[in-house]
């Protein structure tokens, strides 16, 4: 082929697959509808008790008047903008906007809407594809729209994917408690909105706890339902949490919770290995649960709330010490039966143990303690993440400068503060901006829009600001980045406060009380497990530290 | 010039057929590296198997380690399988890139903006694909020149049969 042949080509090509790129986004994108189209749902319970579309063009087919019961809850949804919705699953799962889309179908004369309310209610979006075992999904479950469309239209699945006209339709819900949401930025917060925000996220786990001491581990806000599964580690995050606010505020009703969920650990949970006291269930040992134990019996310790912990603290900091190997790294997991520690490592777990250890020897004043801590966080910062290229890539280190804050009065580590801020530095290139998405996700952490924004690494990333922030007060209160951090603290920390159920959308949850003060997984993942609000509320302890 | 000095004549041919010699071993190992690079991206570093890109992959593999391998031992065949991978590749490249181009155009169609995160992953994608899979071949396929024509050949060879006989 001639060169001039071969650039011609070219050049067709890159037109075409111009013009090929302008059709397809203006093709699927939502065309406006007239305003004043709103659905309008009567839900008590959680449940769809009536309902009526108003000033829509079709009405759909069983047209209720508007006759809630007593005690439901009457929502609005605009429609704002329709688009085209093929029915092949993968272009069906990805076309709809997790959290604003849903569905209309038409056959003949007949028309059926699936708001986004249905599909919130039902949990249908992000579990269209399982994302490998991580427990997470993306894409809108296509069974699920069918399904709710094909009751409505009073016929099978089969006939809506073979028949009906699909389209995807925005939905906006209008609701006061929105437009307050929209009001928590992160240069609005003030110490009375966080504390708040803090206290209920407590309350929420005192409400949690059993008379033993066991959490409601998850509950699935939409069904007021456990979800099955139990972790030591996250039990005992979670009494860490419960023990800082409680302690602060010196509430009876948390502090007895508290106190049960510490005690299981401290009476039930703590067993031998080998010559020392651990936290384990079986025959094998997580250093996280001890480590993370550690912390909560410090902090209750600490905070004056209960002082029968002082023998459990030294225990635990000893075994601490013995799973550390020479060079600050620790070994993982504790073999009980045969009476020695596994050298493997896992996700947290170092961080965990450093910080712990750095708290206790607030406590027990031994200067091992001390050392252990500060030879952990010279590993985690140092040859822990020391690879080609690690200073452009993050893990996940908020438990690293959260152990970096706690030394820095008495062990400061220059090399761990720099390390955070850098880590800091690659966190707010995927930090989103307000508009980024089409979700709510100012100050949320994401690199797709495929997956609504998660709440929690929002708040874990806002803890390990926090105390990233406090170091470097001390440390260079005039430094230029401080106020980037600052910026990138405080929009994380409104994004989770905008999605904390205070009380949430309520209509669309079984028993709201339950869940009140709970943070979901993401705005449309209702699940409420225990280290949501853990580490959502530490980050706000660590904010109000930072604001006395 | 070369006319009216036979040896400088001469002289030009020989230094322009070492340069042509020393650009086809140069595209040879570039064939062959890239035949690597796109081995180890497809079936060792993507987490999860898929037909589509893993037969796509497969023919790039192949294409580019027999004409690169064809080049390196300067194999009669060389040429003309070098010329033909660089388009079968090229396409590849282009389909590739297009592929993205639309995806991107119509989850922005559908989602509003992709936030900055994406974008870059997308253009990222495309940036680390075009060296091997678009650069690459347009430089091999200006370096090896226009097929011969199919029915200027069999003229000159029904020409030469005469002489040749």
């Amino acid at each position: 082929m001639k060169a001039r042949d071969l650039f011609t080509q070219l050049g067709a090509y890159a037109a075409l697959l111009l013009l090929a790129c302008v059709f397809a986004r203006s093709y699927v994108k939502l065309t406006p509808v007239a305003p004043g189209q709103k659905i309008v749902s009567a839900w008590k319970d959680g449940l769809l008790v009536s309902r009526e579309a108003r000033g829509v063009p079709r009405t759909p087919l069983h047209q209720k008047e508007l006759g809630a019961p007593v005690g439901a809850v009457v929502v609005e949804e605009e429609i704002v903008g329709v688009g085209p919705l093929f029915a092949k699953p993968a272009f069906f799962a990805m076309a709809l906007v997790a959290g604003n889309d849903g569905a209309r179908a038409t056959i003949g004369e007949d028309v059926a809407y699936v708001t986004a309310d249905d599909l919130l209610r039902a949990q249908a979006y992000e579990k269209g594809f399982a994302l490998g075992n991580l427990g997470l999904g993306y894409g809108t479950s296509r069974k699920i729209v069918v399904d709710l469309l094909a009751e409505r239209l009073e016929t099978t699945p089969t006939k809506i994917l073979e028949t009906a006209k699909l389209e995807r339709v925005r939905f906006r819900r209008l609701t006061k408690e929105r437009e307050d949401l929209e009001k928590i930025a992160g240069d609005t917060l003030t110490k009375e909105l966080v504390s708040a925000a803090a206290y209920d996220a407590a309350k929420y786990l005192a409400r949690a706890i059993d008379m033993k001491g066991r959490y409601r581990y998850t509950i699935d806000a939409a069904t007021g339902k456990n979800v099955e599964g139990y972790n030591w580690p996250r039990h005992s995050g979670a009494t860490f949490f419960l023990a800082q606010w409680a302690g602060r505020v010196k509430d009876p009703l948390l502090i007895q919770p508290c106190l049960n969920a510490a005690k299981l650990l401290r009476d039930v949970l703590l067993v031998k290995c080998g010559d020392m006291k651990c936290i384990a269930e079986g025959d094998e040992a997580d250093l996280g649960a001890s480590a993370l134990a550690l912390n909560a019996f410090a902090e209750i310790q600490q905070s004056g709330i209960d002082d029968s912990f002082r023998t459990v603290i030294d225990e635990l900091s000893l075994f601490l010490r013995k799973m550390q190997r020479p060079d600050g790294e620790f070994m993982h997991t504790y073999n009980r039966k045969e009476k020695h520690p596994n050298d493997i490592q896992k996700l947290y777990y170092s961080g965990e143990a450093t910080l712990a250890l750095a708290r206790a020897h607030l406590i027990t004043k031994n200067p091992d303690d001390l050392e252990a801590a500060r030879k952990g966080l010279a590993h985690l910062v140092g040859p822990a993440w020391s690879f080609f290229g690690s200073r452009y890539i993050g893990g996940e280190e908020h438990w690293t400068c959260q152990a970096l804050a706690d030394l820095w009065d008495r062990a400061p580590d220059q090399n761990a503060l720099e390390f955070c801020l850098n880590w800091h530095r690659i966190q707010r290139q995927a930090q989103y901006r307000k508009g980024e998405t089409p979700f709510d996700s100012d100050g949320a952490f994401g690199t797709s829009p495929f997956f609504t924004p998660r709440i929690t690494p929002a708040s874990s990333r806002g803890e390990a600001a926090g105390a990233t922030l406090a170091a470097l007060i001390k440390a260079r209160p005039n430094d230029p980045e401080r106020a980037a951090l600052e910026d990138q603290y405080n929009r994380s920390l409104a994004f989770v406060m905008r999605h904390q159920f205070r009380p949430g959308p309520a209509h669309l949850f079984a028993n709201p009380e339950l869940v009140r003060g709970g943070f979901p997984g993401s705005p449309v993942d209702f699940q409420v497990r225990i280290d949501f609000p853990q580490h959502a509320g530490s980050s706000m302890v660590r904010w109000l530290d930072l604001h006395p | 010039m070369s006319e009216a000095n036979p040896r400088a004549g001469q002289t030009d041919q020989a230094s322009q057929a070492s340069q042509e010699s020393k650009g086809t071993v140069a595209f040879g190992v570039a064939n062959v590296i890239c035949a690597s690079l796109v081995a180890f991206s497809v079936f060792s570093a993507l987490p999860s198997r898929w037909w589509l890109v893993d037969s796509g992959a497969a023919l790039v593999i192949a294409l580019l380690g027999v004409s690169g391998v064809g080049l390196l031992w300067s194999t009669p065949w060389a040429v003309a399988t070098a010329r033909f991978a660089s388009g079968v590749v090229l396409a590849i490249g282009l389909l590739f890139i297009a592929a993205l181009a639309l995806t991107a155009s119509t989850l922005s169609g559908l989602y509003g903006t992709l936030g900055h995160a994406t974008a870059s992953a997308m253009v990222g994608a495309i940036a680390l694909a075009a060296p091997y899979l678009v650069v690459l071949p347009i430089a091999e396929l200006l370096f090896l020149g226009p097929a011969p024509d199919a029915k200027k050949l069999a003229k000159s060879d029904t020409s030469a049969t005469p002489s040749d006989a």
